[in-house]
């Protein structure tokens, strides 16, 4: 495929993927909802990159019994996967707002190049506890996390709930949309129709579709061995032997 | 279905001038601020396409 031929098929996976994206926040908060808002350049840089974001741009409302209660705020920054065949996520956020407060409740973070020390998919809350704040002051110095909150304390910086990077399996099994849009819906109450559910349950298995394709590119062999044992495939293996696995992306937190 | 909007850099430099002079703030202020959550609504809707813009520079 020429270099345009790339762009162009990097430009309709986002498209498709921004058009999933919008579905979904429409099943839950109305069909007038805007769709997503992709912009991408092939001007900078080596590759294409894009980005994906919700519209309007302060948020999309979330509403409970009908009133104005959450806003969600959802962006995407993609680029090719290593082997240029799949759209990647370079980096993505799911924050929860109350509506008229500026700092989130909740996000939900992906950076597929996150420090080793850091989980790349991960939790945010942005709460207070007295004793986990305590516990945070008292973590010592053997990590580079834990220097860098004793330096904060010592500038007088608190350490806060929200510090924390809470991991949720990683690269290939971090929570959806869907997945949030239901917590919210099963856990705050959120307005949506009766078959928002279904609607999620089907935009999930997409995703976990799309994430299992990926995933079996982690570790091949084992795929293999899964489906000649367990389901009697018969697998010609390459000549050159099954490719390896990609132990950065099995073994990072 | 949403259509993709493709940009050259120096559009993307533009735009992204544009929104920081209309939102009255240096590139820098702008984030510092978002990352206390001390901008206005609107403000933060700007901090986040001034982002967006950066990670198409290449910046972030």
């Amino acid at each position: 495929m020429d270099d345009g031929g790339i762009e162009s098929e990097l430009r309709q996976q986002a498209e498709a993927f921004a058009a999933r994206l919008t579905t979904t926040v429409r099943t839950v908060a109305g069909g007038d909802t805007a769709p997503f808002v992709l912009r991408g350049t092939d001007d900078v840089g080596p590759q294409v990159r894009l980005t994906i974001r919700q519209d309007p741009s302060l948020g999309i409302v979330l509403r409970v019994q009908g009133r104005p209660l959450l806003l969600l705020r959802v962006d995407y920054r993609c680029v090719w996967d290593h082997a240029q065949r799949f759209l990647a996520v370079d980096r993505s956020g799911i924050a929860v707002f109350a509506t008229g407060v500026n700092e989130p409740l909740l996000r939900y973070e992906y950076v597929r190049a996150c420090p080793s020390d850091l989980p790349g998919a991960h939790i945010q809350v942005h709460a207070h506890r007295d004793a986990l704040a305590y516990v945070m002051t008292m973590c010592g110095d053997k990590s580079g996390r834990a220097r860098r909150r004793g330096k904060e304390l010592a500038r007088g910086v608190p350490p806060r709930l929200s510090d924390l990077h809470l991991p949720v399996g990683g690269a290939r099994f971090r929570p959806c949309l869907e997945d949030v849009l239901e917590m919210l819906i099963n856990e705050m109450g959120v307005d949506a129709p009766p078959r928002a559910q279904a609607a999620l349950r089907a935009g999930r298995e997409e995703w976990r579709r799309d994430q299992l394709r990926a995933a079996v590119r982690d570790s091949p062999e084992v795929v293999a061995q899964v489906l000649e044992d367990q389901f009697g495939y018969a697998i010609t293996r390459p000549a050159a032997g099954s490719p390896p696995d990609r132990l950065e992306r099995l073994q990072a937190i | 279905m949403p259509t993709m909007e493709m940009m050259s850099r120096d559009e993307i430099t533009a735009l992204r001038a544009r929104l920081l002079a209309n939102v009255g703030l240096s590139h820098d202020e702008l984030m510092c601020r978002a990352a206390e959550y001390s901008l206005t609504p609107e403000q933060s809707a700007v901090a986040d396409e001034v982002s967006d813009l950066d990670y198409l520079l290449g910046d972030e």
